[in-house]
C-alpha cells in the first residue's frame, strides 16, 4: 500500500488531462506548440507586448540606481578612512541585486529557460486544492523566502567577519547573483516543467541510476552535518546560560499550546494562534531574564553543554515522530512569524541608526591560515564559511519541492526563484553588518574557541590582545561589563557566531528602542528567533532523512515504505538522530574547539550538494540544447566545484594541522605514541584520544563528500558532453498542457500586463479559473 | 465608504488586484481612511494566504468547481487530513 500511496502523489504519474498538444519537446531548440481556447482571453503576453521599451525615466531611474551603487561600492572597496557607515552595505547590495534582476536574470530566462506562459503549470493542471494550488506570487514569494532562509545566512557572514568585510560582502553579493540566485533560480524552472520532481528524481533522470544514487547519498549525508552543525551552534549559545536555556525551552510548551489549540479549538487560524504564541513567546523572554536571576532558576537551568547537546538529540528524536500538528507544524508557524518580522526590524534598525563600521576591508587574516575563528585561507575558506546567502545548495531542496507546485505561471519563476534568493542574500549582508557593527576585540573574545582563551575574560584579553590586531586594545572591563549588559555571566568563547550577531542586533536595536536597559531583551530576542529557526531545521531535516532512508530501506526490506509502519519510521529516525548525535557530542566535547574545525565541514557539505545541483541543471540545459549559453550553469558549478574540492583537498591532505584534519590526526596520534601527557591544546591523553577520533570523522566525511560529488559532477559532464555531440537530448519535461489564466510575472505588473488582467476580469466567473487567497 | 471592498477586492478575494478607484470628488478625510481600510485589507490578505489560514476556503472552492457535489470535509476533517499527509511525506526546511 505504502508504495502505491506514494506514487500516487508523484505527479509524474498523472495522466495529460487536455491534451492539446502538437508536439512533444523533442531535445534541441524544438519548443511544443501549445493551442489555448480561443473563448478565453490570452494567457500570455505577446513578445512584442513583453519587449520593454526604454523610455527617458526609466533609462534616468537605471542611471541613478547604478551610480547609487558605484558610489557605494567605492566607499566599501576603494576609500580608507577611519571608518565607514553601514548605510554603504545597504546600498550597494540593494543596487546591484536589482541591476542583476533586471539585467541577468531576464537574460538567464531569454537564454536558457525560456518560459511559456500558454503551458499550465504544475499548479494549475495538477490542481487539488491542497499541495497543487495556483497562488498569488507575492504570496508564494513569502512562502518560498520563509521555506528558504534560516540560520544559515545569519551564522556563516559573521563567522568570516574575521577576514574583515569586504571578502565577505563581495562574495555575499558577487556570488548570489552569478551562482546562488541562478542555481535557485533554474533548478524551481526544471522542476516546475516536471511536475515538481525532487531533485534527487531529477538527478536519476539526467544522469542516470549510478549519478542519481550518488547524488541521494550525498544529498542524506549532507542532510545530517548539516544538522548536527546547526545543533551545535544552538548548543554553543545556550551552554551556561540560564536564561537562554529557560526561554528557548518554553518554545516546546508554547508550540505544543498552538498545536492543541489549531486541532482542537479552532482549526485553521493560523494566524490568529501565531499571533498568541509570539505575545507568549515575547514573555518567555522576559521571563528568562527573571528566572536566570533567582537562585533555583540559575541552579536549574545553568547547563553543560554537554547535557544540553543530549537534551537537543533526545528532543530531535521525540520531535520527529511526535505528529506534525502537534510540535513541528505550530513551531514552524511561530518561526515563519519571527523571521519576516526580525529581518525587516533588522533592516529598518539598519537604515534609521546607520553604525559606522570600525572593521579594517581585510583584517590580518585575510591573507594568512591561522585565523582563530575558522581556520584556513581565504581561498577556498571564504567560499565554504559562507554558503548560505551567496550559494546554497539546501535551497536546491526547496525549490524542488513544496514551491514549484504552487506557481501560477511560468515567468513568475524569475521573481520567486531569483528573487527569492536575492532577498537571502540582503539578510546575510545584514547579518555580516550586525557582526561588524562590534568592538573587534570583542568579537575576538567571544568567537576564539575556548581552547584558545581557556574561557576565562583574563584568558581572552590576553589571546586576543596578542593576536596583533592594529587598534585592539581589550580591556577585562570591556568585557565583563557587555555580558552584564546582556545578562549573560560571560560572553568569552561564544562561539558558534550566534551570540555574536545577537550582540549586534542588541547593539544596533538598542540605539533605536530602549537603550542599554534593553539590550539584554534584544541579545535574547535574537538568541531564541535563531534557536527557533534551528530547532525547526532541526526536525524537518530529521523528518526528511528519516523518509530518505526509509526509501533507501524499502529497495531491500519493502515494508519500510509503508509510511504508516510506525515501528519502521522510528527506527530510520533513531538511526538518523544516532548520525547528527555523535557528530554533535563529538563537536561539542571536541579539544579543538568544535565550530572552528566543524563549520568548514557545513560549507563544503551546503556548497557540494550546490554543485550537484548545478550540474544537473547543466545536463538538462545541455539537453534543450542551448550551448552557446552552457556558461551560464558552467560558471557557477566550475566555481562551486572548484572551491568544494579544494577545501576538500585542503581538509584531506594540508600538512597544517589547523586545517587538514588528517595532519591534525596524524599529530596527535604521534602524540599519542611517543607517551605525551599533553598536547596542543589536549590536556590529557584523553582528550587526545578524542582529537584523534574526531579528525578521523571528519576526514572519512570530507572523503565521501568529495567522492560522491566528484562522481556526480563526473556523470553531469559526461551526460552534458554526450548532449552537445548529438545535438541535444531527449526531455524530461512533462507535455506541454495549454494553460487557462493569466497573471502578472513580476512584483508589479506592468501596464500590458494589468490591461490583459483587465480583459480576464470581464470573463464569466464558472471559466475563470480558481486561484488560493480568499 | 464609497470606495468600498467590492472595487479593490477581485471577486476571487485578491486585494490589490489593480489601482484603487479613487472617487476624486470625495473629500480627503475619506480617501485617507479608505487608504488605510485598504492597506489594512492587502496586509491581512497577504499574511493569511501565506501563513496558510486560507486553506481551507481555496480547497472548498477547488472542490465546489471541480468536483461539484462530492462531499466537502468540515474544516476540523480537512485540517486533520493535511497534517497526516505531512506527517507521511516530510517537507524540507532550510537552514
Amino acid at each position: 500500500m505504502g508504495k502505491d500511496a506514494r506514487r500516487q502523489s508523484d505527479p509524474s504519474a498523472r495522466s495529460n488531462r487536455r491534451g492539446d498538444v502538437q508536439a512533444p519537446a523533442a531535445g534541441g531548440e524544438a519548443e511544443p506548440v501549445v493551442v489555448q481556447d480561443p473563448d478565453l482571453p490570452p494567457t500570455a503576453l505577446d513578445e512584442a507586448e513583453d519587449t520593454p521599451t526604454w523610455t527617458p525615466p526609466k533609462v534616468i531611474v537605471w542611471v541613478l540606481i547604478a551610480l547609487l551603487g558605484g558610489v557605494a561600492w567605492t566607499m566599501l572597496a576603494l576609500v580608507r578612512g577611519e571608518t565607514v557607515n553601514a548605510i554603504w552595505f545597504v546600498f550597494a547590495a540593494v543596487c546591484t541585486y536589482l541591476i542583476a534582476y533586471r539585467f541577468y536574470s531576464k537574460f538567464i530566462e531569454r537564454k536558457i529557460l525560456r518560459p511559456d506562459d500558454r503551458r499550465a503549470t504544475p499548479a494549475e493542471y495538477n490542481q487539488n486544492g491542497k499541495d497543487f494550488v495556483p497562488t498569488d506570487r507575492r504570496v508564494l514569494y513569502g512562502h518560498h523566502f520563509a521555506a528558504i532562509a534560516g540560520a544559515g545566512p545569519l551564522v556563516g557572514p559573521v563567522l568570516a567577519a574575521q577576514m574583515g568585510y569586504l571578502p565577505g560582502t563581495l562574495w555575499i553579493i558577487i556570488g548570489v547573483i552569478l551562482a546562488g540566485a541562478v542555481q535557485d533560480y533554474l533548478v524551481l524552472f526544471f522542476s516546475m516543467r516536471r511536475g515538481g520532481r525532487s531533485l534527487g528524481q531529477m538527478a536519476r533522470d539526467e544522469l542516470g541510476v549510478v549519478g542519481g544514487t550518488a547524488a541521494i547519498i550525498a544529498t542524506l549525508a549532507i542532510m545530517v552535518i548539516i544538522v548536527a552543525i546547526l545543533a551545535l551552534v544552538v548548543v554553543n549559545a545556550l551552554g551556561e546560560s540560564p536564561w537562554g536555556v529557560f526561554s528557548v525551552s518554553m518554545t516546546i510548551p508554547i508550540a505544543l499550546f498552538m498545536g492543541v489549540y489549531l486541532r482542537y479549538l479552532r482549526p485553521g487560524r493560523i494566524t490568529e494562534v501565531s499571533i498568541i504564541g509570539f505575545v507568549l513567546l515575547m514573555f518567555a523572554i522576559v521571563a528568562g531574564g527573571w528566572v536566570a536571576e533567582t537562585e533555583w532558576g540559575a541552579a536549574a537551568f545553568t547547563l553543560d553543554r554537554t547535557v544540553i547537546a543530549v537534551g537537543i538529540i533526545v528532543y530531535g528524536f521525540i520531535a520527529a515522530i511526535l505528529p506534525v500538528w502537534l510540535l513541528l507544524a505550530p513551531r514552524d508557524y511561530l518561526s515563519t512569524f519571527m523571521k519576516i518580522g526580525t529581518i525587516v526590524m533588522l533592516a529598518g534598525a539598519i537604515v534609521l541608526v546607520r553604525p559606522e563600521i570600525t572593521v579594517p576591508a581585510f583584517s590580518e587574516f585575510a591573507g594568512g591560515d591561522a585565523g582563530p575563528v575558522v581556520s584556513g585561507s581565504l581561498f577556498p575558506f571564504l567560499f565554504v564559511t559562507i554558503a548560505c546567502g551567496a550559494l546554497s545548495g539546501f535551497h536546491a531542496l526547496i525549490a524542488s519541492g513544496t514551491t514549484p507546485k504552487l506557481i501560477e505561471k511560468e515567468r513568475q519563476t524569475r521573481f520567486i526563484g531569483y528573487g527569492g534568493m536575492l532577498m537571502e542574500s540582503f539578510v546575510a549582508i545584514m547579518a555580516l553588518v550586525a557582526a561588524i557593527s562590534i568592538d573587534r576585540g570583542i568579537y575576538f573574545a567571544m568567537n576564539s574557541s575556548a581552547a584558545a582563551t581557556g574561557g576565562t575574560v583574563e584568558g581572552a584579553v590576553a589571546f586576543v590582545n596578542s593576536l596583533g590586531l592594529a587598534g585592539v586594545d581589550l580591556a577585562p572591563e570591556v568585557l565583563t561589563q557587555t555580558a552584564a549588559n546582556v545578562g549573560e555571566e560571560s560572553i568569552v568563547s561564544r562561539t558558534g557566531g550566534a551570540p555574536t550577531l545577537a550582540l549586534g542586533l542588541a547593539h544596533i536595536m538598542q540605539q533605536l528602542i530602549g537603550g542599554t536597559a534593553l539590550m539584554s531583551f534584544w541579545y535574547h530576542f535574537a538568541i531564541m528567533f535563531e534557536a527557533l529557526f534551528i530547532l525547526t531545521a532541526v526536525d524537518a531535516g530529521t523528518r526528511v532523512a528519516r523518509f530518505m532512508l526509509q526509501d533507501t530501506f524499502g529497495n531491500i526490506v519493502p515494508k519500510f515504505r509503508d509510511p504508516d509502519w510506525r515501528l519502521g519510521a522510528w527506527i530510520c529516525t533513531a538511526v538518523m538522530v544516532a548520525a547528527w548525535g555523535a557528530i554533535l557530542i563529538r563537536g561539542v566535547t571536541d579539544p579543538l574547539g568544535g565550530i572552528n574545525t566543524l563549520f568548514p565541514l557545513f560549507g563544503i557539505a551546503n556548497q557540494l550538494l550546490a554543485a550537484i545541483a548545478l550540474a544537473v541543471c547543466m545536463a538538462i540545459v545541455a539537453k534543450r540544447g542551448y550551448f552557446r549559453w552552457l556558461w551560464i550553469v558552467v560558471v557557477p558549478l566550475a566555481f562551486a566545484a572548484v572551491v568544494t574540492i579544494t577545501a576538500s583537498m585542503f581538509k584531506i591532505f594540508s600538512p597544517v594541522p589547523a586545517v587538514g584534519y588528517w595532519a591534525q590526526n596524524a599529530a596527535f596520534r604521534n602524540a599519542l605514541e611517543t607517551g605525551e601527557e599533553s598536547f596542543g591544546t589536549a590536556p590529557t591523553r584523553a582528550a587526545m584520544e578524542a582529537v584523534v577520533r574526531n579528525t578521523t570523522v571528519q576526514g572519512v566525511l570530507s572523503i565521501v563528500f568529495v567522492t560522491l560529488a566528484i562522481i556526480v559532477i563526473g556523470f553531469a559532464i559526461w551526460h552534458t558532453v554526450k548532449s552537445i555531440r548529438t545535438g541535444g537530448g531527449p526531455s524530461s519535461e512533462d507535455p506541454a498542457v495549454p494553460s487557462r489564466r493569466f497573471a502578472p510575472s513580476g512584483l508589479v505588473a506592468t501596464k500590458a500586463e494589468k490591461d490583459l488582467e483587465k480583459q480576464w476580469a470581464d470573463v464569466d466567473e464558472d471559466k475563470r479559473p480558481a486561484r488560493t487567497g480568499h | 465608504m464609497p470606495t468600498a471592498s467590492g472595487a479593490m477586492r477581485g471577486p476571487d478575494g485578491r486585494a490589490s488586484a489593480g489601482p484603487p478607484v479613487r472617487d476624486d470628488a470625495a473629500p480627503l478625510g475619506v480617501l485617507v481612511s479608505a487608504g488605510v481600510v485598504r492597506g489594512w485589507r492587502a496586509v491581512r490578505w497577504f499574511v493569511t494566504s501565506m501563513m496558510g489560514d486560507t486553506a481551507y476556503a481555496t480547497f472548498v472552492e477547488h472542490q465546489r468547481r471541480e468536483h461539484p457535489g462530492d462531499p466537502v470535509p468540515d474544516e476540523r476533517t480537512f485540517w486533520r487530513e493535511r497534517f497526516a499527509e505531512q506527517d507521511r511525506t516530510p517537507g524540507s526546511r532550510c537552514c
